[in-house]
């Protein structure tokens, strides 16, 4: 019965799964995050995912001037995902900004349709200064390669820092910011772990990335050029681009200098500001060739390494070997489907139960759960993985060595090789049941009783229902109100502990029934109470042996409360005298 | 044949278990017609067995019979006893080798439609009742609910409690309208199912054929033939060894 449900739940999740999954994806840059004041400055706004998209209105920024969004450009895009192809369109619209005044503007998310869905894109920050001064006395250098492959990782490393004239950190400058419009923002770029630097690296704290957060940098040699001598640090950053086609690295900014902080650093202000540029540029992603791929390759690009270990290598047939394979080396181990060994004519000779896949950066482990069938294998064969090498530009496949084994065949066993020729399906019929079933078939209620009781509840409903309407509507206010005076009353009974306590919460409920404040309770003679309001010509709410019974139960409570150490009464007999208050009207 | 004479004669005079014992044994040996016919005594004389008792003998014939080789027949074997132990995952699991060894459809084709209509048909008569009792109680206990307190919120429970005690009450309307029914499995080793006939001669003109695999209703009998309703709601006969009854 589980077996079934959960196999139910899995094809409900298989057919919510295999739902479009093309949904679009927006994204927005600017050309540059710093500009000076009459420059113009480009908004790039990606779609991808649709093959139509239409830009919504224009935000108004007090101090931008945003131009038209004209037609975008298109781009198609063809990647392999796993052992899939997968088609990407791309449409880029540019909106040109002409910044107004200087200041620090926020360009709010702009509004996208694409394919029936309406989407936002990021909320983007620009810089518009009068001048950007300082040029000679920073150093700012971006390094990417120029070309890769799809899938192939890379590094992009940030180079930057001042003249040392200005001194040490926070002497002359206490405020590094890196201006990078490009990052987070690029299409079909994937994020990896940032690499490990050298052990004993000095790190420099507060660095800010787009004038957000901060970040520490690796503090490197200092450098000479032009006569002038650099401290540097840097910041590297590990990618992979997820498909061919062209990654724009928009203009970057160094900006640093002193800010002034106040007491209590609430509005910190620039002083000096310094800024150095890094002009755009871009990365050609290239497509995986076509010729020479095997089929069975499954994404793997980089140039790795194999090893393979086994758990045990002297083995009765039948018996699981955990074979691990590890590839390692510069590639993108953590984005390629392992090789499937139960497809491998190779590991006929073997049962593959499954797999454990671990993956970090700088390493990939698939343990293979493995059983030899038969006792004349000698070893676990080579695993192989076709891997693309960007450098060579080849595909190749690395393998891992042989493992030898040893296989004991069981005794009196003449089939396990002899199962693995068989043909599909490959198992055999489950053995005979030999233990009775004891059980006598339990009792059941009859076909006339349940048929009964279905023509009976609707009744029964019926008339109870018309019973209990005769009585009034028992969803009216007036008899909600009751009863949540009723359950107010049960609740401090069970909590009072002292007749004074016992007494507040009849006054309470007394109160509550009356529309009066408690303490008009305090005191009161219900007789005398049910007497004035006849009088006054105002129907009675009480009768006049309810009336009796109340004052009684208040004079019960005074005396225990005054008289006899405030012990408390009988609960119920508070509950019994407020039932038949309520029965009677109140 | 001596054995098995005294074995069959033994058989006469021990009582179930025995029979039982003695057919598992049979089984054991490699023995299976000896298995299968003492088993099938079993079935024919003891009528005050279990349901559960009765479809576990129902899974060890099928099993004999696959041992002998008549895979399409241990088919029938194993829907018959899944019919009284719908849950059993033995059962199961040899009905669908037997069907796949024996080329036909899988009998839980494993899409959201088949294992729907599984879970909805895994209760046996005697369960279905106590959840349709149970369904009741439970809408009983919303309209009463509802009846006594009123409300919104206490008026949509009790709408479904009804509904929680309509879908409670399902599985045993199907075992009330298809437990009395006389049915039969199509077991035809042939690629286009058995001939249905006009008459029950062999050389009748054939009407139609009902493919292997497929349920059929039986409407009436005649010595090696078997009247069965089509699924289109025509009738025909079949000869009998290729309708195997479900009702045992």
């Amino acid at each position: 019965m589980l077996d079934l449900l959960s196999r139910a739940l899995v094809v409900i999740a298989a057919s919510v799964a295999l739902a479009p999954q093309n949904a679009p994806v927006v994204n927005a840059r600017l050309s540059t995050g710093v500009a000076r004041l009459g420059s113009d400055v480009a908004l790039v706004v990606d779609v991808e995912g649709k093959d139509s998209a239409a830009i919504g209105a224009l935000p108004t920024v007090d101090g931008l001037k945003f131009g038209a969004a004209g037609s975008p450009s298109v781009q198609v895009y063809e990647s392999i995902q796993g052992r899939s192809r997968v088609r990407t369109v791309k449409q880029s619209f540019v909106i040109s900004v002409v910044p107004q005044r200087t200041g620090t503007f926020t360009i709010p998310p702009i509004t996208v349709t694409a394919g029936g869905r309406s989407l936002s894109t990021p909320e983007l920050s620009l810089k518009v200064v009068d001048d950007l001064k300082g040029e000679e006395l920073g150093y700012f250098q971006i390094d990417a390669p120029k070309e890769i492959v799809a899938g192939q990782p890379f590094t992009v490393e940030l180079r930057f820092g001042y003249d040392t004239a200005l001194g040490e950190i926070n002497e002359q400058v206490n405020y590094i910011n890196l201006s990078l419009p490009w990052l987070d923002q690029l299409p079909g770029l994937l994020e990896l772990d940032t690499p490990a630097s050298m052990s004993g690296a000095a790190w420099i704290k507060g660095v800010r990335l787009n004038s957000q957060g901060q970040t520490n940098a690796e503090r490197i040699q200092p450098r000479t050029e032009n006569g002038r001598s650099f401290l540097l640090m840097r910041i590297r950053k590990r990618y992979l681009a997820t498909r061919p086609g062209r990654l724009e690295f928009a203009t970057s900014h160094l900006e640093f200098g002193q800010i002034e902080n106040s007491v209590f650093n609430l509005a910190p202000s620039e002083k000096h500001t310094y800024y150095k540029r890094v002009a755009p540029f871009a990365i050609d992603v290239l497509e995986l060739p076509e010729e020479g791929r095997p089929i069975e390759f499954t994404g793997a690009v980089g140039t790795l390494a194999a090893n393979v270990s086994a758990d045990r290598r002297d083995v009765d047939a039948g018996d699981s070997i955990k074979v691990s394979a590890e590839w390692t080396g510069e590639g993108n181990l953590e984005f390629f489907d392992p090789p499937d060994l139960a497809r491998m004519d190779a590991f006929k000779g073997f049962r593959v139960f499954g797999t454990n896949d671990r993956k970090t950066p700088d390493r990939r482990v698939v343990t293979y759960d493995l059983a030899p069938i038969s006792p004349e294998l000698q070893a676990i064969p080579p695993i192989p993985l076709v891997v693309f090498d960007p450098a060579k530009k080849v595909y190749t496949t690395i393998a891992t060595d042989p493992i030898p084994i040893r296989v004991r065949a069981l005794k009196k066993v003449s089939g396990l090789a002899a199962e693995a020729s068989r043909s599909e399906p490959g198992f055999d019929i489950k053995d005979i049941q030999t233990e009775p079933a004891r059980e006598r078939d339990p009792a059941a209620p009859g076909d006339g009783t349940i048929a009964a009781t279905f023509v009976a509840v609707p009744l029964v409903w019926l008339c109870l229902r018309t019973a209990v309407r005769r009585r009034g509507d028992p969803d009216a206010p007036a008899a909600r109100a009751r009863r949540a005076a009723r359950r107010a009353l049960k609740r401090a009974l069970a909590a009072a502990k002292t007749a004074s306590e016992q007494a507040r919460a009849l006054q309470a409920f007394l109160a509550a029934r009356t529309d009066e404040a408690p303490e008009a309770w305090i005191g009161r003679d219900a007789v005398a109470w049910r007497t004035a309001a006849a009088a006054a010509g105002s129907a009675p709410r009480l009768s006049a042996e309810d009336a009796r019974a109340l004052r009684e139960l208040f004079a019960s409570l005074d005396e225990r409360a005054w008289a006899r150490g405030d012990e408390p009464v009988d609960p119920a007999a508070i509950e019994r005298t407020a039932d038949a208050l309520i029965k009677g009207g109140l | 044949m001596l054995g098995a004479l005294l074995l069959a004669c033994a058989s006469l005079f021990t009582p179930a278990e025995g029979r039982d014992q003695a057919a598992i044994e049979a089984f054991r040996r490699g023995d299976f017609d000896s298995a299968a016919s003492l088993w099938t005594a079993v079935l024919e004389d003891s009528s005050a067995l279990s349901d559960a008792e009765r479809g576990r003998i129902l899974y060890d014939i099928g099993n004999a019979v696959y041992r002998k080789g008549n895979v399409v027949e241990s088919v029938g074997w194993y829907t018959a006893s899944l019919r009284l132990r719908p849950r059993d995952a033995d059962a199961w699991k040899n009905l669908e080798y037997a069907r796949a060894t024996a080329k036909l459809d899988p009998a839980d084709r494993g899409d959201l439609a088949s294992t729907a209509w599984r879970v909805f048909t895994s209760l046996t008569a005697r369960e279905s009742r106590w959840l349709a009792l149970s369904g009741v109680l439970v809408g009983f206990a919303a309209l009463a609910a509802e009846a006594l307190r009123g409300g919104r919120v206490l008026r949509r429970l009790a709408w479904l409690g009804l509904v929680v005690a309509l879908a409670a009450a399902s599985p045993w309307v199907y075992h009330r309208t298809h437990d009395d029914r006389d049915t039969a499995l199509v077991l035809e080793a042939t690629d286009h199912g058995a001939d249905v006939r006009s008459e029950p001669r062999s050389d009748a003109t054939v009407v139609g054929n009902v493919a292997s695999g497929a349920e059929v209703e039986r409407l009436d009998e005649l010595p090696g033939w078997v009247k069965v309703e089509l699924p289109g709601g025509n009738s025909g006969w079949i000869e009998s060894r290729a309708a195997f009854s479900l009702k045992r």
